[in-house]
């Protein structure tokens, strides 16, 4: 005690004059901190004038129907910008959207489009801005010189105003036309212009067709037909009006449309064509069915295809063969035979087309109504031959100017067309490309064309239908509609009628000085719009220029398409025999290894190799991302000792690359393939150099492009470069872990329960919830999906979903809401498997039975998640949803923690905004790489309103699409209506409206009579992991395989 | 030891100065009485309140007061969907092309309507970005009877529009100011009473 003490001090404490000097501080401190803190100032600016249009609500999506790659798509726009792109639901078409119609609202909002027009200078030196007068007068003195000497080269035209306006052009000024795509079907096309004399392919319908045999078919891999829809129409073990289809796939790559099917033979590709000549024989020479029976022509040319020689040389079993044609005899009338995938890309492919056409005639497909012959249409033809003859010209000098739009050949043109040599002799070359691409950067001038969303165009549709493509923002940049443009040009060059008429009226419509917000809206200054006027006045019946006219369009633009006159008859299904010719120049099997070059699902044919959401899309079967492998049979690649990710040098003969390899199941032992569509050299920081460009191994011979069947030989090439997997792949063995509910069709008929068996839970601890009125719940049916992932891309668009990288899937940081997991389900094993099934052991992967589950919140009742959140950021709703509040969230992570789907994504990198530290952009380099892919202006316009944007330290998952039901419920109070109970389709998340199957079903759960309901009752249901009782509110429908041959 | 070190009493001081500031500005009411000075000096009392007679010199009865214009003839947005919005420039014209061109806040604003400027207003009834507040759920909300939920008068039952049960009677004001908490404890105190059968789930606003 020191002196004037009273009571002794306590230890290293604080006694009472040190408390009350203390206290006083922190009390001044407080006083001070609240003092400071006040609320940002905002802003409120209203219109200067707002459109009448906008009286019903502000802050209200707006549809529109537009044509995206000859697709129609509804477009959900906010504030005048396109948020969301979803399946027309009054297409009539037929048409399916893919995962690049969905992403084409990234491509739209990709900071590496070009600005405006450049003098690019064949980057000799930098590029130097130019202006459209510039250009287009440039362009116009050119055309009009070159005359003969100019030729356009585009992608596929769809379009028939493009169309006529390129003719109109080409009349004017003697410019030519040819038309180039990297992926197309020109197999298809010859064999049935061979076969029948007519190009159009009738369009299968599926529907009808109990026996489905595919050779290398490519239905779900390529669903731009729309035949996912009507394919997984059948699947349904349980639909009363037809009974399940049986669906058989011969194929060397296992495909998406491969792991569809109910049995899968493994064919090389290049064995394809005299495997389904062996089928064909067994039917025709020796059963003697079919109306080619009797044909001494036919039999003669199957006759070198004897089953038991043909199964010899391709390793199958003799006993396979006569069975397949044992059913398909048996399917008469029922059964339909596709081909068209990669495999049609062989020296064969032609063949193989043809065989498809003969088993067709014979199973009297055609004439018992399997196809559609109102629908048939030319197959998107690829057009290599054109290429090579005007790269050929090109090279001697016969070309004075070229102009080229919507193709890029300097990256997907086979090497043996040596396009860059040739470009390099052209004279003048323009590029109206949307970027300064591979091709563009040999240009003279560039002048970038817009994309579909911000001009006006149409297209022609199956069955007769048209659609105009109208433009759902104005124009970003200094870009013009290629429409526009060629419109523009030709009029200045000298084409007169309509496009002189357009450009006229536009010019009228540009000098009418804007009146402000008055009730007409001002003439359009298109040219391309007044051109589609005029040439849709007579379609529509309408005068041009009449109030008639008028109302006819802006019907049509409600309605979203057209139905023209229909399209000429198709022709007889008689067989030309000269056709069989095709049959004898089927070329040997190559001795060794053979590769099949097959278009990236996401990517397809690489033109949107900048948009992040298609890179970071996992390849369903392989789950890679950002980037691709050279897919190697188990078999081999385990002789071969290498490891996923270990380069391998692939020798083509004529080109050779280098690629990480990648062990996939279900792979013939003698073929190997390569993605197409990866290894853009320059198409912006996003997706430049990520995978290997495949088309350099393309090969061109006759004219014809071959991606299949090519010689290969392959070897270690030593390094590895590390492939990103995303979450979900893997081996499942169901009698350890009954994940998914699969069953067989047989049986299924004996009880309906089956594959539903798991282990139950026990009574819980919880009390239960109570939910009085609405109740939100989901059934996946497992049968009808076929594991696209249209849903996975539709979450990301609809709830503001970042991009991670290739870093961030590696590192397993992945943030898409929804994933489908890929099983290889592990046959029933005496004594069990044990630890081993998960390196994929070869009786599991060799030929394997895939199954896919899309993985989502569960919105689990008994939440393990809720349970634990320290903060309370995540617990229940009244209405059943697993709610996750961000503002909340501290970012403990315990909820991902203990969530036993791993559903549960953390935002690691505040991937919505960019970080402005440049310490912080200094210390953590992956920062740098998340702003390029995530925050560059204008992407942030695409994200939508209703759904927060997460920031850095907040955990999030799937909500249900929570912003559309509170919406549903606003709509209910405006309308007066009841919200007890919501009937079935008031809500349809993004995923389900994603879904091109229908295999997602949401609703109200308690709403009398709803169809979640009864599908969440149904005995097919199953709710997963119900031995740790956690309830979840999704049911998952068992897939059934139909094994009754 | 007689007093603690000097690194343990800044670490007290530092957590005690977190914990008195946390508490002081979560018992603060940041946004009641916010009044923030707006580009044009409009008064709400001179449009939507009640008339007030007056005789002047000359012996002319003169209006000092409004006009009585309901809160929805220039605030169209309300019922209809989310947002509430600020009339646009084109909305005061509608009257001001005529009338009151004498006045200097008219001119000022017919100043910004000759520019084709939108005026941008101070948002005065700000909630944070994490709030997804729906106007049209609240407005149209309507119990059995099919009255609205939201009173049509006040606590002393003075008849009062409903958009005065949050904003207050914005009506008699020269200034439009925050008159109400405006934080989640007040937003509850309602959705909290038994009558309004209100939803009380935390998605129900903050997504």
């Amino acid at each position: 005690m020191r002196p004037n003490e009273t009571s002794p001090r306590p230890e290293a404490g604080v006694d009472r004059r040190e408390f009350l000097r203390l206290g006083s501080a922190l009390a001044a401190a407080g006083a001070l901190a609240s003092a400071g803190c006040q609320p940002p100032q905002e802003a409120t600016i209203p219109f200067h004038d707002m459109p009448e249009s906008l009286a019903e609500g502000i802050g209200r999506a707006r549809f529109f129907h537009t044509v995206v790659d000859g697709t129609p798509v509804l477009v959900r726009t906010r504030e005048g910008r396109p948020i969301l792109v979803a399946p027309s639901p009054t297409d009539a078409s037929g048409r399916g959207l893919t995962l690049r119609h969905q992403a084409a609202l990234m491509d739209l909002y990709d900071p590496d489009r070009a600005r405006g027009p450049l003098s690019v200078r064949r980057g000799q030196g930098p590029t130097v801005a130019s202006s459209w007068k510039t250009v287009g007068a440039d362009v116009v003195s050119r055309l009009a010189k070159a005359g003969s000497g100019a030729v356009l080269l585009t992608g596929p035209v769809a379009s028939p105003a493009l169309s006529e306006a390129i003719a109109a052009l080409s009349a004017a000024t003697g410019l030519r036309h040819v038309a180039w795509s990297p992926i197309g079907g020109d197999a298809a096309a010859a064999a049935h212009r061979a076969a029948f004399g007519d190009e159009r392919l009738p369009r299968p319908l599926l529907g009808k067709a109990d026996l489905i045999l595919g050779l290398g078919a490519e239905i779900l891999d390529r669903p731009a037909d729309g035949l996912e829809r009507d394919f997984a129409m059948r699947r349904s073990p349980d639909a009363p009006e037809a009974k399940m289809s049986r669906f058989v796939q011969l194929e060397g790559r296992l495909s998406l449309t491969g792991a569809n099917a109910d049995e899968r033979v493994r064919v090389r590709d290049s064995q394809l064509a005299s495997v389904a000549a062996a089928l064909a024989h067994e039917l025709v020479v020796t059963r003697k069915a079919g109306p080619l029976a009797g044909s001494p022509e036919v039999a003669a040319a199957l006759a070198p295809f004897a089953p038991e020689a043909v199964a010899k040389r391709a390793s199958l079993d003799p006993a396979l063969l006569s069975r397949l044609a044992g059913e398909l005899l048996a399917a008469r009338g029922k059964a339909i035979v596709l081909a068209g995938g990669a495999a049609s890309g062989s020296a064969s492919g032609e063949a193989l087309e043809l065989v498809a056409l003969l088993l067709n005639l014979t199973l009297d497909a055609y004439s018992a109504g399997l196809f559609d012959e109102a629908a048939a249409e030319r197959p998107a033809a690829g057009g290599a031959a054109a290429l090579a003859a005007l790269s050929d010209e090109m090279r001697a000098g016969k070309v004075s100017l070229l102009l080229v739009a919507g193709a890029n050949p300097v990256y997907d043109a086979p090497p043996a067309v040596r396009f860059a040599e040739a470009i390099a002799k052209v004279p003048f070359v323009v590029s109206l490309n949307d970027r300064l691409d591979e091709t563009s950067l040999l240009a003279d001038l560039f002048a970038p064309a817009s994309h579909p969303f911000e001009c006006w165009s149409d297209a022609a549709l199956p069955k007769g239908l048209l659609a105009i493509q109208q433009p759902v923002i104005q124009p970003l940049y200094d870009t013009r509609g290629l429409l526009d443009l060629l419109v523009e040009w030709g009029a200045a060059a000298g084409a007169g009628g309509e496009l002189a008429a357009a450009v006229a009226a536009a010019t009228a419509a540009l000098a009418k000085a804007p009146l402000p917000a008055s009730a007409a809206p001002a003439p359009s200054p298109s040219f391309a719009w007044h051109f589609l006027r005029a040439a849709w006045a007579p379609r529509l019946g309408a005068a041009p220029g009449s109030p008639e006219l008028e109302k006819a369009w802006n019907e049509l633009l409600r309605a979203g398409a057209f139905q023209g006159p229909a399209s000429a008859a198709p022709p007889a299904r008689t067989l030309a025999l000269a056709a069989l010719a095709l049959l004898s120049s089927i070329p040997e099997a190559p001795a060794g290894l053979e590769l099949q070059l097959y278009p990236h699902l996401a990517l397809h044919d690489g033109r949107a190799g900048n948009n992040a959401w298609l890179q970071e899309f996992p390849d369903p079967i392989t789950r890679i991302s950002w980037g691709g492998a050279l897919s190697i049979a188990p078999r081999r690649f385990d002789e071969m000792g290498l490891a996923n990710g270990d380069l391998v040098e692939v020798d083509a003969g004529h080109a050779k690359l280098v690629a990480p390899a990648y062990r996939h199941a279900g792979m013939h032992a003698d073929e190997v393939a390569l993605p197409l569509g990866l290894g853009r050299a320059s198409c912006g920081p996003i997706g430049a150099g990520v995978g290997p460009n495949a088309f350099a191994l393309g090969l061109l011979t006759g004219g014809r492009l071959l991606s299949a069947g090519l010689p290969v030989k392959i070897r270690k090439f030593g390094g590895r470069e590390e492939l990103a997997f995303a979450q979900g792949s893997d081996v499942i063995d169901r009698d350890r872990r009954p994940l998914v509910p699969v069953t067989t069709l047989s049986a299924y008929e004996k009880d309906p329960k089956s594959g539903t068996e798991q282990q139950h839970g026990g009574p819980s601890a919880w009390p239960e919830h109570d939910y009085p009125n609405a109740r939100w719940a989901m059934a996946i049916d497992l049968s009808k999906c076929n594991g696209c992932g249209k849903c996975v891309l539709g979450c990301q668009a609809e709830n503001n979903i970042p991009v991670v990288g290739r870093r961030g899937i590696v590192d397993g940081r992945e943030m898409s809401w929804m994933r489908i997991d890929r099983y290889y389900d592990a046959p029933k094993k005496e004594g069990r498997w044990d630890a081993e099934v998960w390196d994929g052991p070869l009786p599991v992967v060799e030929e394997p039975k895939v199954l896919f589950e899309p993985m989502l919140c569960q919105h689990c009742e008994n939440a393990p998640c809720e349970t634990v959140c320290p903060f309370v950021a995540t617990m229940h709703s009244e209405d059943g949803l697993n709610q996750q509040i961000y503002n909340r969230c501290v970012g403990t992570r315990y909820c991902a923690n203990n969530c036993p789907f791993k559903v549960r994504r953390f935002n690691f990198f505040e991937y919505g905004k960019a970080q402005e530290s440049a310490l912080f952009r200094a210390l953590e380099p992956r920062i740098k790489r998340n702003a390029e892919l995530n925050t560059r202006s204008p992407m942030q316009m695409k994200n939508n309103p209703e759904v927060t944007v997460r920031s850095r330290g907040v955990m999030e998952k799937c909500s249900f699409c929570v912003q559309r039901i509170r919406e549903a419920r606003a709509a209910a109070t405006r309308d007066g209506k009841e919200k007890t109970h919501f009937p079935d389709g008031a809500v349809v998340p993004a995923c389900m409206e994603a879904c091109p199957t229908g295999a997602i079903t949401f609703g109200d759960v308690n709403a009398p009579g709803s169809k979640v309901a009864a599908l969440s009752a149904h005995p097919r249901a199953m709710r997963l992991l119900d031995a740790l009782g956690v309830k979840p509110s999704i049911s998952y429908l068992t897939k059934v395989r139909n094994d009754k041959a | 030891m007689s007093r603690p070190r000097t690194p343990v009493r800044i670490l007290i001081l530092l957590l005690g100065m977190v914990a008195a500031g946390s508490l002081a500005y979560a018992l603060s009411n940041v946004r009641k009485g916010y009044e923030p000075r707006q580009p044009i000096l409009f008064r709400h009392s001179r449009m939507a309140g009640p008339a007030v007679m007056q005789t002047n010199e000359k012996g002319e009865a003169v209006n000092v007061g409004g006009y009585d214009i309901p809160c929805l003839t220039c605030h169209t947005m309300p019922y209809k969907g989310r947002h509430a919005t600020v009339p646009s420039t084109a909305v005061c014209m509608n009257c001001h092309t005529a009338v009151g061109l004498n006045r200097e806040w008219v001119l000022k604003m017919k100043d910004y309507w000759d520019r084709g400027e939108p005026i941008p207003w101070v948002k005065v009834h700000d909630l944070p970005d994490f709030v997804y507040f729906d106007h049209s759920a609240h407005l149209n909300a309507k119990d059995e009877k099919g009255m609205p939920k939201l009173p049509l008068k006040d606590a002393e039952g003075r008849p009062w529009q409903i958009c005065a049960n949050c904003h207050g009677r914005v009506e008699e004001t020269d200034i439009v100011s925050v008159t109400n908490a405006f934080n989640m404890q007040w937003c509850l105190d309602c959705h909290r009473k038994p009558e309004m059968k209100a939803s009380t789930d935390c998605v129900a606003c903050h997504r």
